[in-house]
């Protein structure tokens, strides 16, 4: 039997074409026996590398090619292109590049012309049937035009016919007309079945997924779609029935298939900057030695310090890896410049530094020397661990963080300096997860609009696979489910779940390189403008070997930023927070006490009733809690033990934790035994197992990719040899080594959580010391964290700031410190609907006018949009100019100031007649109305507005638990906060809620959470029934019910002022407690919704 | 011809199929070549899925038709008109 190799292949990376991975692609062709398979997306090779790995380690040759599209006037032409060496992939890589820059990001497209200047290397198939550019031209003259200008390009040898028999009507035709061309041309038929699938069970997907783009149902875009299922994958058998009446065209693609032989796996051929360079390795070399007289000499870690630096040089030398230490060093130093013009030559943020690392070279000297990362690590006993050993694989990376400001400015400054030829942005693609999948595959289907909002809201954000799941849970769909169209939705949703939508943005990784970068990797426009990316998403570019450079954006490194400049500002005193306590009793008694509403990585739910067990008393214990409370560590079985150890060890000062086994007193000492740090899981396989680096680092690679068992269970042979080298009984390594599984890479390494652990407590100690600076920071720095600013809010008036509300006459654009620090004054900003720079401009008015006198000024003086001074009032912005309801009513016959030709006619002031008596707003309505506007509140908490009314009831309050025993039932009001589903819980669902008085967290149990799915899910108020557990100093409450919060027959009476004057006009505002619940209930601010992966 | 030919609708054929499983007989009439084949897999996603397998024939005499094969309630019909 011949044989046959498919040159024209779409995945999942021809975004909303294409509806299989590469490696199901590659699994299938090794299934039918293909000689080779060829890559094809349209116009990009962001899947490229994934699948020439994939189809080497399936030992199927892969072709590197894209369909590239074009345009010569006669209409939108597509190509298939092959690499066939690497002067072949440069050119498709260059001319990927020029296409996006000619046809636009999202809308890449090239010219004929542009496609024969890079013919150099590269096979050219016609095209596929329904855009190729011979079997769409439309007519023979184009057709034969379009023929020879290519045959004049790539030569008879380079250029193939390509014919597909997809099963459509118009087939027949197509071929003979292909038939005739390639006769009349001179040139070889091939076949090619221009696969979008593996196998035709996603046949359906593909559909959904053109419809997507197309942005159509699925009724509606029938004549773009392919029709039916052979669009599928075939095997050689098939394909020569296909064309028994052309075998030629079957016997070509072999043939072409053989030529094509560049393997992007070996043949990429880059190189680091400065590789190997001595004048480099000198430079490094000087800058350390330098650096280490100054922070070392006379310390008694002299003497170790200068042994690591020695060794860390010998170890970069070796990896010829001095040129990548001296880019990061200068990148820190363009930071440097740039923190002096952003921050300004005397700003009290100058004693910062400009970024810090994170990471694994936290745990380098070198990279302490050279002010990568601000840890000392001899002082902090961090080991180099995985960062550098003498096996390295891949080039290490360094992870630098950066306030967001600074950073912005930083990526546009490294493209200037290293050129936009050979400096880009790393990729990154979003793929879909439940929510997005419902709502576009929901729409596509045709589902009710109402129906899929509802079942996008409860989902649970993040597993597309179980989608049917819910659509069984949720109230009045769960009979519709069987519906042909909801079970479309379940399994399509499923089928879909993890695929890449589109390329964006990684959060901060560059890619530099010596030579050019586009002739390596297609760069395309970034949305941001003076930006570029690259088509390789991290992994790729790491397997590629590229140099990395991490800047992330961190947005606590500028709330810390801030806050000391307003400390600064409000009083006067400069910070340097190098050079605080790290040892003040007063932070730590509050972290012991979960008093860390705000706090960097400790305030989270799970953080927080660690830390009431854990009790943290020093920075070290700090850089255990941030790294304990993550899904490596939980799943590895380390949490428990270490609390108990933990607690054993705080009873008796003489402890001794027991180990799995007496080697591994050294790695786990510090941790009492358990695997809390990533490198430990280095660390442990070298202590039990006799691992070297270079070993131990593979299984951390291999557990960190999800590779396949197998390669897992190679290492577990070495480790169980190993092991039972250095006489550890069988059952005790098998122990270990399923807690290294377990534990996987989903933790972090010590240094890293040690960089963490220091921003964890400076932030701490500014919570503490300087608790309004601190929100005021926080409230700028939004969105970040896990609390709304709403809650933020409260946790500094439980502090005794006073937080104000916006004031036209008061606020900036941004939230500011008032009162020298006692006071918080929300700003403009924080209105919606309001953008930053009419913020910035009625600022400004004020102040070269002076104070608005009324609406009307401020109507006269602002370039304001009515609906924008609307939201102003209704926000309590205008309250000093007078009762909300009035300067509504006078703002609809304000005069404004209209814009003619030529400038501004200016408006004579006008006196306003009488205002109607209006009655004013109730405190109620004023808080619903603040939510409503800007999403919190500086005025009373909306429970203690109900309380009344639920006291009356036997409600409890947050502040009545610490004194109830363990066990009694409680009827408790909230107002949720946080939701979380955490993987390693076992189905149980956590919610926070918050009263007036503070917080508590609710347990539900699988049971109770069935029951109450979509309550718990998207209730912002209420009614909890359940019963009081105390454990250690955790309160909990294990819910028996939930129900929102006043519904019909059970009512929330909403106080009402005594004094207000009953008015006809308020009646629509004011109709009855359910109403007015109702309002809130719409306008809370949404809970933070974590569901696996986040603690 | 029935009205409902006119308007298009697919009548049902006795069909008699070869080794390849298409029709070497339609309505009695010998089929003396096939010259297009094409599928319709369409609306999956409602109550009334589509999945055929059409064959445009020649049959004895010369004359061309349309006729396709329903791969899910099974039988052959002709298509008027197509």
């Amino acid at each position: 039997m011949s044989g046959y190799a498919e040159l024209h292949a779409h995945s999942c990376f021809s975004f909303l074409d294409g509806a299989s991975t590469p490696e199901e692609l590659v699994a299938a062709a090794r299934g039918l026996g293909l000689d080779a398979l060829a890559l094809t997306d349209h116009d990009n090779l962001c899947g490229a590398l994934v699948f020439a790995q994939a189809a080497h380690e399936a030992g199927l040759r892969p072709i590197t090619g894209v369909e590239v599209t074009a345009a010569d006037g006669h209409g939108e032409i597509h190509l298939t292109l092959l690499a066939e060496s690497a002067v072949g992939y440069a050119n498709l890589c260059r001319l990927l590049t020029r296409s996006h820059a000619l046809g636009g990001r999202t809308t890449p497209c090239a010219t004929l012309e542009l496609v024969a200047e890079h013919a150099e290397g590269l096979m050219c198939l016609s095209g596929c049937p329904r855009h190729g550019a011979l079997a769409a031209a439309p007519d023979r003259t184009v057709a034969l035009q379009r023929g020879r200008l290519l045959r004049d390009a790539f030569g008879c040898d380079r250029l193939r016919v390509e014919i597909t028999r997809p099963f459509w009507r118009e087939d027949r035709l197509r071929v003979r007309r292909l038939v005739e061309l390639a006769r009349d041309l001179g040139l070889p038929l091939v076949a090619t079945n221009d696969a979008h699938v593996h196998h035709r069970r996603r046949g359906a997907l593909q559909d959904a997924l053109v419809a997507i783009r197309l942005g159509l149902p699925l009724e509606a875009c029938e004549p773009k779609r392919r029709g039916n299922r052979e669009h599928v994958l075939k095997g050689p058998a098939e394909m020569a029935a296909l064309f028994d009446d052309l075998p030629e065209a079957v016997r070509e693609t072999l043939a072409v298939a053989d030529r094509c032989r560049f393997d992007l796996t070996q043949d990429l051929g880059y190189r680091y900057p400065s590789a190997g360079d001595e004048v480099a390795h000198a430079d490094l070399t000087v800058l350390c030695r330098t650096q280490l007289e100054h922070r070392y000499r006379g310390q008694p870690t002299w003497a170790e310090a200068e042994r690591r630096l020695a060794e860390e040089l010998d170890l970069i030398r070796y990896h010829r890896l001095s040129g990548f230490f001296l880019l990061h060093h200068e990148i820190l130093e363009m930071a440097r410049g740039i923190a002096v013009e952003v921050r300004g030559a005397h700003s009290a943020r100058m004693a910062l530094p400009p970024g810090r690392g994170r990471g694994s070279s936290v745990g380098s000297i070198v990279c302490y020397l050279t002010g990568l990362s601000h840890v000392d690590p001899v002082a902090a006993r961090l080991s180099l661990g995985r960062f550098l050993n003498r096996e390295l694989a891949a080039v290490p990376d360094i992870d630098l963080d950066f306030p967001r400001d600074i950073r912005e400015r930083l990526i546009v400054a490294v493209h200037d300096r290293y050129g936009y030829g050979n400096s880009a942005l790393i990729g990154a693609f979003a793929t879909y997860r439940a929510r997005g999948a419902i709502r576009e595959l929901g729409k596509v289907l045709g589902l009710p609009a109402p129906d899929i909002d509802r079942l996008a809201r409860a989902s649970d954000g993040f597993h597309a696979a179980e989608v049917g799941e819910e659509i069984r849970h949720l109230e009045g769909l769960a009979e519709r489910a069987g519906d042909r169209r909801w079970q479309a939705l379940a399994y399509l949703s499923a089928e879909i779940a993890g695929l890449p939508r589109h390329l964006s943005q990684h959060s901060g990784g560059m890619i530099v390189s010596t030579g050019p970068l586009d002739e390596l990797v297609p760069l395309v426009p970034a949305a941001m403008e003076g930006r570029q990316l690259c088509q390789w998403d991290k992994d790729s570019c790491s397997d590629a070997g590229f140099l990395k450079i991490d800047l992330l954006g961190l947005g606590m490194l500028s709330a810390v930023e801030e806050c000391v400049d307003l400390v600064a500002r409000a009083r006067g005193e400069t910070l340097d927070l190098s050079r605080i306590p790290l040892d003040d009793p007063g932070v730590y008694a509050e972290i012991q006490d979960a008093d860390t509403v705000g706090v960097f990585q400790i305030e989270s739910r799970a953080q927080m009733q660690m830390l009431l067990r854990t009790r943290p008393s020093c920075l070290d214990d700090l850089t255990v809690e941030v790294a304990l409370v993550r899904p490596g560590p939980i799943q590895g079985g380390a949490v428990h033990p270490y609390i108990e150890r933990r607690t054993a060890q705080r009873e008796d000062p003489d402890y001794d934790p027991p180990y799995d086994h007496p080697l591994l007193a050294g790695p786990l000492e510090d941790t009492l035994g358990v695997i809390v740090f990533q490198d430990q899981v280095l660390d442990v396989a070298m202590a039990l197992a006799g691992f070297s680096a270079g070993q131990a680092e593979g299984l951390r690679r291999a557990m960190s990719r999800r590779r396949s068992r197998e390669a897992l269970a190679s290492h577990w042979e070495a480790f169980r040899d190993g092991a039972a080298a250095r006489g550890v009984p069988a059952r005790i390594a098998e122990d270990v080594f399923e807690k290294i599984l377990a534990f996987s890479a989903f933790g972090f390494p010590k240094s890293h959580a040690a960089a963490f652990g220091l921003l964890a407590y400076q932030s701490a100690w500014l919570h503490r010391a300087y608790p309004a600076e601190f929100l005021c920071a926080l409230l700028n720095a939004q969105p970040m964290g896990f609390y709304p600013p709403a809650s933020l809010i409260r946790d500094a008036e439980r502090r005794d700031v006073a937080v104000r509300g916006v004031d036209v006459n008061r606020s900036d654009a941004a939230c500011t410190v008032e009162d020298g620090g006692r006071a918080v004054r929300v700003g403009i900003g924080y209105v919606k609907g309001v953008g930053t720079e009419e913020a910035e401009a009625l600022v400004a008015a004020r102040t070269s006018g002076g104070l608005f006198r009324g609406i009307g000024d401020l109507a006269r003086r602002t370039e304001l949009a009515t609906d924008r001074l609307e939201q102003l009032v209704r926000s309590g912005a205008c309250d000093a100019l007078g009762p909300r309801r009035e300067l509504e009513w006078r703002l609809g016959l304000v005069t404004r100031p209209q814009s003619v030709r030529g400038g501004r006619q200016l408006t004579l002031a006008m006196e306003l007649g009488d205002t109607p008596r209006l009655g004013r707003l109730s405190e109620w309505d004023e808080l619903v109305a603040d939510y409503e506007t800007t999403g919190l509140s500086v005025r009373a908490h909306p429970l203690r507005l109900l309380r009344p009314g639920l006291a009356a009831r036997g409600f409890v309050t947050v502040a009545d638990l610490p004194v109830l025993e363990s066990g009694t039932p409680i009827l408790l009001a909230g107002l949720t906060v946080a939701r979380q589903r955490p993987g390693s819980a076992k189905g149980v669902v956590f919610l926070l809620v918050e009263d007036e008085h503070g917080l508590v967290n609710l347990v539900l149990y699988p049971a109770v959470y069935e029951r109450h799915r979509l309550l718990a899910r998207t209730e912002p108020l209420l009614e909890v029934h359940g019963t009081l557990e105390r454990r250690d100093r955790n309160l909990n409450i294990i819910v028996e019910r939930l129900l929102p919060l006043g519904q019909p027959g059970r009512p929330v009476i909403v106080p009402r002022q005594p004094e207000r004057v009953p008015d006809a006009r308020e009646l629509p505002l004011a109709a009855g407690a359910e109403g007015d619940v109702r309002r809130l209930r719409a306008a809370a601010p949404g809970a933070h919704h974590f569901a696996r992966g986040r603690h | 011809v029935s009205s409902l030919q006119r308007l298009g609708v697919a009548r049902p054929v006795q069909a008699e199929t070869g080794a390849g499983g298409e029709p070497v007989r339609v309505d009695g009439r010998g089929v003396e070549a096939v010259r297009g084949r094409w599928i319709v897999e369409e609306g999956w996603w409602t109550d009334r899925p589509v999945q055929r397998r059409y064959l445009e024939l020649l049959l004895d005499g010369g004359r061309l038709e349309v006729v396709y094969e329903d791969l899910r309630g099974g039988g052959w019909y002709v298509q008027p008109g197509a």
